[in-house]
């Protein structure tokens, strides 16, 4: 043996038993939050004290109450107010992970579920694949709650054993992973980067691993590498309620249905508990699912702003950004379509799930318009154009008309437009022409044609499709203070 | 709750030390026999001698007993609940007596756990609350702080503390869902072991069983397979032991009458016949509870019964009821309702109980009664004397 080897060994002993007994500190500067899911009250009085003891200092644990009559007050209780744990009380209706992962703040976050004990060392070991491979994004534990090559099902009688056997293990396999298709365990850590471009959990999914897996395929789309640790076991506790024999089969069925369909996988037996669709189903992009608080009952709706008059004015541009913040409507995906020869201001800051196409030229710009509705799928497609104000609930106006109503297609009508009457907007071959910024149409169909309002302007109109139920509303929106 | 422990020998050989650690609010355990000092430090017991456990407050106990022997103990203490621990016969015990007196153990107890699977299945068919110390599952269900100590559960630790913790509720706040919980377990791991096995007709025998007990009529579907398989290795004498077992599951989930059939397809001695007879008259005249219930009894499913039976109130229910209360152990009750019906009782079943109750001569009396003129006594004395020698046996182990 070299000396070179000797004492790189060497020094990965002594870093490994410095790990081991917690000297070092965890391989993130900002720390690391964990999201943990209650629903097991013997579970959780048992997992937080233990995810507190062997996941290092800088941890803070976000506990979230996945059930309305978890005894969250009762648990918290047992924890002093110095204890990095938030407690977040259930909320109906919200998908309480998505809630709790909106607000992190670490580079890296854990979502576990209160039924996972983990022993010393399980945390940073986690953490290292990402810096090992940059691409590593999610990584998980083996654990008896993965399916496939993760699945793992030990015994221990006492938390002792499982320390130790979880030692040996780290002492043996320290830093290796393998690169997995697909996770759908109790345990995962993955990037707050991650999180903020692939969104959250689809709970349309409705069965906790299809929801992971589901989540893991869309990280995949966007070319996270998904890892699975050799070295690190977390012991799940298994529930005896699912005996009972009130077990709810129908509406895990139903769970495997959407996911068949969400991934194109044909159901089947022959299919059964299949999860990986094949590579090329791989690349048809996914819709992200909104963190945060969702207003479960409203359409996802897509906003495309448009810039149709040069517009160099910070303050201007400001103004607008502030008028679309204060929209009542909160669903929404903003799509910035930017031509840098007219729209001069520097880049403003855009939030994670919302796009910029930056062009440079009409025609460039013409043609981003025309296709962006195509790109991201939603309920509901909406034009902005920069040289209106729009009123607070313009957004939540149009939605309710297309949700309530039968129309296809909604205008929303100025009060000069009402006065003069729409059918002056019609062209000289009697067709129907609409200004595109007033315009919102059901995702799914194809509104129309779009074209200039005269030959020298960049103001848009539609051509709405003959067939298009069209309706219309009043809109109080202002189109000159942009302007002024 | 305190708990109290009386042991089948020394607390060296005592085979049930993690279910003492695991025990749930555990404010304190006596040990009847022999500890050292550091035995009783390290597990958190206090050492009793077997002739102090009546100082204790027994309002205060729940006696864990896992010897039958015990059982004059058990019935004088009146401790506030007992858990019978029902093992196999021990190689140097009388084989008859010890399962007769498990047998009146199992009855009087609240609770009875069992590491056999075998006296699982025969208690289950006896009476409610049985529990199965044992499993096939590898994983955790469930997770305890004890002191500093975190134990990780299996499935049947778990069942432990839930069926403990149900004694002192009242079950109409926290029904027993442990025993569905644990029949669905088994019942779940031989349906997986009838793939893995499809030609061993016991493992399709049991998955059948498991499946009745749960009121489940796929158990008919299993049996079937069970009694093809038997019939096909020439297993010729199967037809009490797997086709009569088609009319119990007919009698709980399907149509009585062709319940009753398959009963009488397999009635060959007279008794049987009998019994058929009697079922089919019992059909004709519409008295569909005495048939259900004498079916589950001829199957051995005497809990079953007793159910059905004790909500009648016909004679002919009631002399019912007291043959499954003699085949249960329940002789208390069966002698109570015996003096209400016919005004006398049986000898022998009044001499058990009275030596059971330490009334050693009124025993006498009742087994020389019982015996009649043709010194048929001597067989109950003799049993008398194996059963004190027995304890004596008892009393020397647990002392060391």
């Amino acid at each position: 043996m070299s000396h070179e080897s000797l004492n790189m060994e060497r020094l990965a002993g002594r870093y490994g038993f410095l790990e081991r007994v917690g000297l070092l500190p965890l391989p993130s500067e900002d720390g690391i939050s964990i999201v943990v899911e209650l629903s097991r009250m013997e579970c959780a009085r048992v997992c937080l004290p233990l995810l507190l003891r062997h996941s290092g200092v800088a941890v803070r644990i976000i506990a979230v109450s996945m059930t309305p009559d978890f005894p969250m007050e009762v648990l918290a209780r047992q924890f002093s107010p110095e204890e990095p744990v938030l407690f977040l009380p259930y909320e109906k209706e919200e998908y309480m992970p998505n809630l709790a992962l909106a607000h992190i703040e670490t580079t890296f976050a854990v979502l576990l579920e209160d039924s996972i004990m983990v022993s010393p060392g399980w945390l940073s070991e986690l953490m290292w694949a990402s810096f090992d491979d940059a691409s590593v994004r999610v990584i998980a534990p083996r654990s008896s709650t993965e399916r496939g090559e993760g699945k793992k099902r030990l015994h221990f009688g006492t938390h002792h054993e499982l320390a130790e056997h979880v030692s040996y293990s780290l002492g043996r396999y320290q830093g290796e992973w393998r690169e997995v298709e697909v996770l759908t365990g109790s345990c995962l850590l993955f990037t707050k980067e991650l999180i903020q471009r692939i969104g959250g959990f689809d709970t349309s999914l409705q069965a906790r691993h299809l929801m992971i897996a589901d989540w893991c395929l869309r990280a995949r789309q966007i070319g996270a590498k998904l890892a699975l640790s050799e070295a690190v076991y977390v012991h799940a506790i298994q529930s005896l309620d699912r005996y009972l024999r009130t077990k709810d089969e129908s509406k895990q069925t139903n769970g495997w249905q959407t996911y068949y369909k969400k991934w194109a996988l044909e159901s089947g037996i022959e299919n059964e508990g299949l999860l990986v669709p094949p590579t090329e189903f791989l690349k048809f992009p996914q819709p992200v699912i909104p963190l945060g608080r969702i207003p479960l009952a409203s359409p996802l709706v897509t906003a495309i702003v448009y810039c149709d008059e040069a517009w160099d004015c910070d303050e201007l541009k400001e103004q607008w950004i502030a008028a679309r913040e204060q929209q009542s409507y909160k669903y929404i995906r903003w799509i910035w379509i930017r031509d840098t020869l007219l729209d001069a201001a520097p880049e403003f800051p855009v939030s994670e799930h919302d796009v910029v196409i930056t062009v440079h030229g009409e025609d460039g710009w013409l043609r981003a318009l025309k296709n962006a509705s195509a790109l991201y799928e939603s309920d509901i497609i909406l034009y902005l154009s920069t040289s209106i104000q729009y009123e607070k609930h313009y957004i939540e106006r149009v939605v309710k008309a297309i949700t309530q109503g039968s129309a296809d297609l909604i205008v929303s009508l100025s009060t000069e437009m009402e006065e003069a009457g729409v059918h002056l907007l019609a062209g000289g071959d009697s067709a129907l022409t609409l200004p595109l910024e007033r315009i919102a149409y059901k995702g799914g169909i194809v509104p129309g044609m779009i074209s200039n309002r005269k030959l020298t302007s960049r103001q848009l109109l539609l051509h709405p499709n003959a067939s298009l139920v069209i309706g219309y509303i009043g809109d109080l929106s202002d189109s000159k203070e942009a302007h002024p | 709750m305190k708990y109290l422990i009386l042991s089948g020998g020394s607390w060296e050989d005592y085979e049930y030390k993690r279910l003492l650690e695991l025990l749930p609010n555990r404010e304190g355990v006596c040990f009847a026999g022999r500890m050292t000092s550091e035995q009783q430090t390290n597990n958190q017991i206090r050492a009793v001698a077997a002739a102090d456990i009546y100082s204790l407050n027994m309002k205060q106990y729940t006696i864990l007993v896992s010897s039958p022997y015990w059982l004059t103990e058990v019935l004088s203490l009146q401790a506030a609940y007992v858990v019978a621990l029902l093992e196999r016969c021990p190689e140097e015990e009388k084989k008859w007596l010890w399962d007769k007196y498990s047998g009146l153990l199992g009855a009087k107890a609240d609770l009875v756990a069992t590491r056999s699977e075998r006296i699982y299945l025969e208690q289950s068919l006896r009476r409610e609350g049985v529990l199965y110390l044992g499993g096939d599952q590898q994983e955790s269900y469930g997770a305890t702080f004890q002191g500093d100590r975190l134990y990780f559960l299996t499935d049947y630790e778990v069942l432990w503390r839930k069926a403990i913790v149900n004694l002192w509720q009242d079950s109409t706040i926290s029904p027993a869902n442990w025993v569905t919980i644990q029949l669905e377990l088994r019942a779940d791991y031989y349906i997986s072991m009838c793939a893995k096995l499809p030609s061993q007709p016991v493992v399709h025998y049991l998955a059948a069983s498991y499946l009745y007990l749960l009121g489940d009529p796929v158990a008919n579907r299993y049996l079937t397979q069970s009694f093809e398989l038997m019939v096909l290795y020439e297993y010729l004498d199967c037809l009490h032991s797997h086709f009569r077992f088609f009319s119990a599951i007919e009698g709980k989930t399907g149509d009585l009458e062709t319940a009753v059939q398959q009963y009488t397809i397999t009635a060959f001695t007279a008794e049987e016949k009998r019994d058929a007879e009697r079922l089919r008259g019992w059909l004709h005249s519409g008295q569909y509870e005495l048939v259900r219930a004498e079916l589950f009894r001829l199957n051995e499913d005497e809990a079953a019964a007793v159910r059905i039976l004790s909500s009648l109130t016909t004679s002919e229910a009631k002399l019912l009821l007291i043959q499954n209360y003699i085949r249960t152990f329940q002789w208390e009750k069966a002698l109570e309702l015996q003096q209400d019906l016919e005004g006398s009782v049986d000898g022998v079943i009044e001499g058990t109980i009275h030596l059971l109750h330490g009334r050693r001569h009124e025993a006498i009396r009742s087994f020389l009664n019982a015996a009649g003129q043709d010194n048929q006594a001597w067989p109950l004395l003799s049993e008398m004397a194996d059963l004190e020698e027995a304890v004596k046996r008892l009393k020397r182990r647990v002392e060391g």
